[in-house]
């Protein structure tokens, strides 16, 4: 062996420590922010070690009613999820392996609304669900979460199930099973990793808007836990960074667990095909 | 195979049956909220939407309508407390719903007389008390048209704070001039400590302060509403003048102004690293209690000893919506915190360091801080609110622009008002 290939692994896990460090530095700010009080921040600053840790942001912020929020989050989330990629699945099926008239503008159609900054669709849906009785309401944030969310979904897995082999699908025609049996039996079964993949994407983006919740949600209770989290700030001016951050903590488990739990899903969903 | 059997035509027929009900639901449950909107419907339910999201003033709030419902039974008041700036972005929707919240927190000024042109809000000229406002005040609640739309409840001031032990220990005493003032910087900045601290990574709109401040004390009050009005140009000789003594402290201010958070810059106050912060008090409601007491402040020096001598005094209070449900039970609660008592009573209860508006009041928490800034704006020839109060948030992001391109480029005077005046009209415009 030469000293150069003993020296590289070395100096690739220095670089990547370094590196990944840099990437946790913010995280353990934000984890040691969490855990000091107000007047220490205040006194020393951001940017300094702490006085004393203490637990107490943690009990100021679930105090502040966090708890509701968070389960307010998980009840717009969760059907989000599901609605979606049962609807995309659905949808994606059908654009990509029926010869369904106009079935590429369709396509290009949803593509095309997610291109539209979600600012522009801001009023015009406000007043939508007004009009439907769906504004300040936790069903109007899923149907229309799921709505902003369903043409991307749709895209991402029309390009994945164009991947599943035809003769597979044609197999199970032979077999007797009917358009909704090959989608249930043959290919839902097939896109699982595309679908564990956007569906913890889905429940993030769903579970850390803001934007769609301080436009159609007004009632203090119905908040889910993003804006609920600018509500502790505590003062127009001055805000508690503390208790901020130790809600932004408790906020973050719930996705943290979801990518925990699929992120095998991830690992497999990108190897798919490359066995070929 | 044991597959569901479902044919396609029949899953679609199951899936639209299912999205139907989903919808009627979604209607059967929200029509009996959504009164018959507009006037001549009647709902005894008073929903108060409050942007003070600090832990004293939701309770002080809450006091409000809980004694508030002592004297009126009939109402059924909620409280809904919204983080500040999602509150003024929701407020413009809000006003314009068909259920709006009844009554809601704003403030004085062209940002109130605004709504009140378009009918948003509610006339309140019947519960406005003929006793207990300055004139200044009565005329601050008043629209074009003469109806009464705001009620004042409390207001605060701007000066320049400093901590006393410090200016003690640096051998320090308040300027009352110009000159002063940059000579006072001159020696701040001699010991080796920053002399103002100005944030702006996330509070740019400090800027607005020393703006209003240098206009109003060398153009006068009539000459600064004239301008922000439109009626006056940003390319006028006399706005050049206010770019000229901002250029003289521009070197005074912390060099690391620009990448400050406004937190940030108040711990560099706090500790003593920045001298003077042109602030209002709430930069001493956030402080430690050891430090509060040692917070005060000068009014903004004098420039020119010609010009009638006005403060910024920003209003605050309650509007009500033109399109509540419950009128009676809106104005009735506009009524009730125009009272002495309920002022007195959120001002207990919430901490914050600001004034009664009604003159009947008193402080219950009574500082010399606080008396100070009493003394100050009682004692101003005018009053104006604060730059976007007075005018509206576009204006106050031209203003913005402007003042933070001068910062790095202060030999460009000309080119940037000329800039401030497109774009001033431009924002006007739309």
């Amino acid at each position: 062996m030469t000293t150069k290939s003993r020296t590289r692994p070395w100096l690739f896990h220095g670089g990547m420590s370094l590196l990944a460090l840099l990437w946790l530095v913010p995280l353990l700010l934000v984890l040691v922010t969490s855990l000091r009080t107000f007047d220490d921040l205040a006194d020393r600053g951001l940017a300094s070690l702490p006085k004393a840790l203490t637990f107490g942001p943690y009990r100021e912020a679930l105090g502040l009613g966090e708890w509701r929020s968070i389960i307010n989050s998980l009840i717009i989330a969760v059907p989000v999820v599901i609605v979606s990629l049962v609807l995309a699945s659905m949808a994606a099926y059908a654009l990509a392996r029926h010869r369904i008239p106009f079935r590429r503008t369709l396509l290009l159609l949803m593509l095309a609304g997610n291109l539209l900054p979600a600012q522009l669709l801001l009023i015009p849906v406000l007043k939508l669900t007004e009009q439907f009785g769906l504004f300040d309401s936790l069903l109007g944030m899923i149907v229309v979460q799921t709505a902003v969310g369903l043409g991307f979904y749709v895209f991402v897995l029309h390009g994945f199930m164009r991947g599943i082999p035809d003769e597979v699908t044609q197999a199970a025609r032979i077999d007797g099973a009917s358009t909704f049996g090959v989608y249930l039996r043959i290919v839902l079964p097939l896109t699982k990793p595309a679908m564990a993949a956007l569906g913890s994407l889905a429940f993030t983006w769903t579970f850390n808007d803001l934007l769609w919740s301080i436009t159609l949600l007004r009632s203090e209770e119905k908040l889910p836990v993003t804006p609920a989290i600018l509500g502790m700030q505590g003062d127009e001016f001055v805000s508690s960074w503390n208790v901020i951050a130790a809600a932004t903590v408790v906020a973050a488990i719930p996705t943290v667990i979801v990518f925990l739990r699929f992120q095998r899903y991830f690992i497999s969903g990108l190897l798919i095909g490359s066995a070929k | 195979m044991s597959y569901p059997n479902v044919s396609r035509r029949g899953f679609l027929a199951g899936f639209g049956a299912l999205g139907l009900a989903s919808a009627l639901s979604a209607c059967a449950t929200a029509t009996p909220a959504k009164p018959a909107s507009g006037s001549g419907s009647t709902s005894n339910a008073l929903l108060l939407k409050s942007r003070e999201t600090s832990d004293g003033s939701r309770k002080a709030m809450q006091a409000l309508l809980d004694t508030f419902v002592k004297q009126h039974p009939q109402y059924k008041p909620k409280l809904n407390t919204m983080e500040a700036a999602a509150f003024q972005q929701q407020i413009r929707s809000d006003l314009t719903l068909s259920t709006p919240p009844d009554v809601l927190t704003w403030f004085a000024g062209e940002i109130a007389s605004n709504f009140a042109k378009q009918g948003l809000l509610l006339d309140a000229s019947s519960v406005f008390p003929a006793d207990g406002y300055s004139p200044q005040f009565a005329q601050l609640s008043t629209d074009a048209s003469g109806k009464k739309v705001f009620i004042p409840t409390n207001y605060y001031w701007w000066g320049m704070f400093y901590r006393k032990s410090y200016f003690d220990k640096w051998g320090l005493s308040e300027p009352k001039t110009w000159d002063e003032f940059i000579a006072l910087c001159k020696t701040i900045k001699g010991k080796g400590v920053i002399p103002i601290a100005l944030p702006l990574s996330d509070s740019a709109w400090l800027t607005a302060s020393w703006f209003d401040y240098l206009n109003l004390r060398l153009n006068g009050a009539t000459f600064h509403r004239a301008l922000l009005a439109g009626q006056e140009s940003y390319t006028d000789p006399r706005v050049a003048k206010v770019l000229d003594s901002y250029r003289e402290v521009l070197p005074y201010f912390d060099p690391a102004a620009k990448g400050l958070a406004f937190q940030e810059g108040t711990a560099k106050w706090q500790q003593g690293k920045e001298a003077m912060f042109l602030s209002g008090p709430f930069l001493a409601d956030a402080m430690p209690a050891d430090v509060k007491d040692d917070i005060s402040f000068f009014q903004f020096p004098i420039l020119d000893p010609a010009v009638p001598v006005a403060e910024e005094a920003p209003l605050d209070g309650f509007i009500a919506s033109a399109h509540t449900a419950n009128p009676e039970g809106a104005k009735a609660f506009l009524g009730y915190v125009a009272t002495p008592e309920a002022q007195e009573l959120y001002l207990k209860i919430s901490g914050n360091t600001v004034i009664p508006a009604n003159s009947n009041a008193k402080s219950p928490i009574s500082t010399p801080l606080l008396e100070k800034g009493r003394a100050m704006v009682a004692g101003a020839a005018d009053v104006t609110q604060f730059f976007n109060r007075d005018t509206n948030d576009d204006q106050l992001n031209v203003l913005t622009a402007a003042m933070v391109k001068f910062m790095d480029k202060p030999d460009e005077g000309a080119d940037i008002l000329k800039q401030w005046q497109n774009d001033s009209a431009k924002a006007r415009g739309n």
